[in-house]
């Protein structure tokens, strides 16, 4: 390859790995308003490092002391309605006999652990549900906000996540029987008779799918379910009915006088809710009804924000620790391989640019077990240049020229290196396939990894053709030492 | 680098060291199980856990210009103190109002104890009020935690237990029956040395075992590659041909300790310094302190199962492999004369 030709590529390619990496890392304000906030401040992050959402769940009949204090105390006839439990207070008629009460509080746990189960099919890297006091549910998800959401530098960011964190509480806490009713409105009544054992009986499950960019809640019919819902629809020429849970209209209509094309019904749903849908939706066919009615159907529902488990900095130790493992490969690298180790370092920034904005185009949520993915992959391929370098060195030292003995060692380490990304390919798609929550970002992250080592261990050859080809010391380059004899290359 | 270490001949040493730490930390992990239900010492987010949380608003009820947070943590830790209590991890929130402070214990922590201590915060604070019309500033609950990380760490189960089959499997393929079993013998033998060390050191598990459970695998996987690799590539060598094969194990083990060695030990340094840095901005260093030991018996384990463990064993491996291919071969060559 020509010095000019070689000297374009070479050009072209770290400026084109500089600009991702300054639009990877680099934020700043465009004006007094809009700022540009870099891949990494838009990535999100797990419970550990931009902290954790968590809402109450106070039963019809029991109230928080403020609450009490705010709208009952003043009251002289509500406020003997009402007795201490705790931090709470609750209805006397709820409460009257020792029975009830444990009856009462047995109900509150039996919904703990139905909605436990809705927000673990939800795949949040970390969640919990308690029951406070015994008569409250409280739930805590990851917040999944960005650096920039997280030190509110975007604000836009971090409410829309709130928001979405309020949609999903108030979503997977709806209590109340799947029902078929003739509006959307509180006063729509059921088009299901009474005795056709109810919506829910219609159904086998429900489950969210997503394509081209569509979100898509699909609730699979019975043989039974499917023919009774055909007579019910067909019943009627015009109009539509809805479907409900309890008293919530989910804005999911089915029109009358369409015959069903198959044994399914899907429906094109925002993909803020889309999930919480299915998940709702196949929580109540499959009889998982909650007992209580919480937060007055979830109008009521506050949802706070708590700082990180590792601490505010958290993030910020993180990334610098990248960094400077990214930094001392590199500076290792030039050390032993001079120009062709530098030419590695360009390699390797290449890897944390396009991981960078892997993560951040994924939306995946990265947690420190993330990083620790991250680092095996970058590991990956840092010793896998590093073995091929020593491959070479290996072959020059028996008197060959550079370019065979590139040949050569490239060549002779295939098999491992192949063996190696294979078998790191499966680990890492199993991972992300069987695992859930943390586990199963962590794989993705691992499956993107390798992907980009493999690539840029073969990328890397390729760099060396076109950097050391104008180079007249070849060996020079690489930071090797001719043994045998010199030779015309 | 090359090292010196005869692994072949030290087999049975090697033996013993593995089966000495798992068989205690299974006696550690046994006992405990029967005298207290835990065979790991579990923590955080494996196991339900109990806490109490003060809420309160942002008012300076006391009027000393202290600020409210500072004054309930002491307040609680007075209280915690007093019932014999310790949590081992503090997270403070923010709220539209004022902010919450919520201290976690272990699950067999005594309720009435925490009970005890949240109604000896409320009556602290009711003390410091300066207004007595200006109640609700602050409340400690206590609140029991169920949580469902089993399903998640029984799902990590199941991703090991298809690894090491699909691991063993490649290996078939790729490499020689006896170095599959050698891989096979790796993943189990760094997985249970995980595991027992885990459950002997009493180190608090958190659903981030999972996580190091697939990290040991992971590694196990890239350091049998090396390693096999390494011998398979000595095994065909023809300089080699004269050598035993345990001087070639051997060999092919010196030639990948280096990489076998210096990546656990990377991640290792690296694992500590995150958690070092961490701990520095955490607010419960408590909280930190599991996944670094965690990680570092993963690392361990790695480094030592492969580097050391396996191919001293394989060794053997390679022996009866070759015996029985001679024996085969032996009898093949008999019904042939005959």
């Amino acid at each position: 390859m020509g010095k000019v030709k070689s000297a374009i590529i070479t050009a072209l390619v770290v400026a084109a790995v500089l600009i991702l990496s300054l639009f990877a890392v680099i934020s700043c304000p465009l004006n007094e308003v809009d700022r540009y906030n870099s891949f990494v401040s838009s990535i999100h992050m797990g419970g550990d490092l931009t902290g954790e959402a968590y809402a109450l769940f106070y039963p019809e009949g029991v109230i928080s002391e403020a609450d009490y204090n705010l709208k009952v105390a003043s009251t002289p006839d509500e406020k003997d309605n009402y007795q201490k439990r705790g931090s709470v207070y609750v209805e006397n008629e709820l409460i009257e006999t020792a029975e009830q009460e444990a009856e009462f509080k047995s109900s509150v746990s039996s919904d703990a652990a139905i909605i436990n189960a809705r927000f673990g099919a939800k795949g949040y890297t970390s969640y919990s549900v308690s029951v406070v006091d015994s008569f409250v549910i409280r739930v805590s998800v990851p917040t999944n906000f960005t650096y920039a959401a997280y030190k509110e530098l975007d604000s836009a960011s971090r409410e829309s996540e709130l928001t979405a964190i309020g949609y999903t509480f108030n979503y997977l806490t709806l209590s109340g029987e799947l029902d078929l009713r003739n509006g959307t409105d509180d006063t729509a009544k059921s088009v299901i008779s009474v005795n056709a054992g109810g919506f829910a009986t219609f159904f086998k499950d429900v489950n969210y799918y997503a394509l081209a960019g569509n979100h898509y809640v699909r609730m699979n019919l019975t043989d039974d379910g499917y023919s009774r819902l055909s007579n019910l629809i067909l019943s009627e020429s015009e109009g539509s009915v809805y479907i409900f849970v309890g008293d919530t209209c989910m804005q999911l209509s089915i029109n009358y006088g369409e015959s069903l094309q198959s044994k399914t019904l899907g429906f094109s749903v925002n993909e803020a809710y889309a999930k919480d849908f299915a998940i709702i939706l196949n929580s109540v066919t499959t009889d998982n009804v909650l007992a209580n009615n919480y937060n007055d159907g979830g109008s009521d529902t506050e949802v706070i924000a708590l700082t990180a488990t590792y601490g505010d900095a958290a993030v910020i130790v993180l990334f610098v620790l990248l960094l400077l493992v990214l930094v001392g490969a590199a500076v290792a690298s030039i050390v032993r391989y001079k120009k062709l180790g530098l030419m590695n370092a360009l390699v390797l920034l290449t890897f944390a640019a396009v991981m960078i904005t892997a993560i951040f185009l994924t939306e995946l949520q990265f947690t420190v077990a993330g990083a620790f993915m991250l680092l095996l992959g970058f590991a990956l391929l840092a010793f896998s240049n590093f073995h091929v370098f020593e491959a070479v060195r290996k072959e020059t030292l028996t008197g060959r020229t550079i370019q065979a003995s590139v040949k050569t060692g490239y060549r002779k380490c295939l098999a491992t290196i192949l063996d190696l990304h294979i078998v790191i390919l499966v680990v890492a798609a199993l991972v992300a396939l069987i695992c859930t929550g943390e586990l199963a970002a962590c794989g993705l992250i691992l499956f993107i990894a390798t992907v980009a080592s493999y690539a840029l261990y073969w990328f890397t050859r390729f760099m060396w053709y076109v950097v050391s080809s104008p180079m007249r010391d070849k060996f020079g380059f690489c930071g090797f030492k001719r043994e045998v004899f010199d030779d015309e290359d | 680098m090359k090292t010196n270490f005869k692994l072949s001949s030290r087999m049975h040493l090697l033996i013993i060291i593995s089966v000495a730490v798992i068989v205690v930390g299974l006696l550690v992990g046994i006992i405990c199980q029967s005298v207290a239900n835990e065979f790991f010492n579990y923590s955080e987010d494996l196991a339900s856990y109990k806490s109490v949380t003060v809420a309160y608003e942002t008012t300076d009820f006391s009027g000393n210009e202290v600020e409210p947070v500072e004054q309930i943590k002491g307040f609680c830790d007075e209280a915690f103190k007093a019932e014999g209590v310790k949590s081992y991890s503090v997270v403070e929130g923010t709220t539209s109002t004022g902010g919450t402070v919520t201290y976690r214990f272990v699950y067999s922590t005594d309720s009435g104890k925490l009970k005890n201590a949240a109604s000896i915060i409320n009556d602290k604070i009711a003390e410091v009020i300066e207004d007595s019309s200006t109640d609700n500033v602050a409340m400690a609950t206590t609140a029991e935690t169920l949580l469902s990380s089993g399903y998640a760490v029984s799902m990590a189960a199941v991703a090991v237990a298809v690894i090491i089959v699909l691991h063993f499997v490649y290996f078939v393929i790729r490499y020689k029956l006896t170095m599959a079993l050698g891989a096979i013998l790796a993943d189990f033998h760094n997985l249970g040395l995980f595991l027992m060390l885990m459950a002997l050191t009493r180190i608090p598990v958190g659903s981030s075992i999972a996580t190091y459970a697939v990290i040991t695998v992971a590694l196990t996987v890239i350091g049998t590659c090396f390693l096999f690799d390494r011998m398979r590539k000595n095994f065909k060598d023809e300089d080699l041909k004269k050598l035993t094969a345990y001087e070639v194990v051997d060999k092919s083990a010196d030639e990948s300790f280096v990489i076998n060695t210096v990546m656990p030990a990377c991640l290792a340094t690296v694992s500590v310094v995150l958690f070092v840095l961490l701990s520095i901005s955490s607010l419960s260093p408590l909280a930190i302190i599991s996944p670094v030991l965690c990680s570092l018996v993963s690392f361990i384990s790695c480094a030592y199962g492969t580097t050391f463990f396996v191919p001293s064993v394989y060794s053997r491996f390679k022996l009866i492999g070759d015996n029985m291919k001679k024996k085969s071969r032996s009898k093949t060559a008999k019904s042939t004369q005959k």
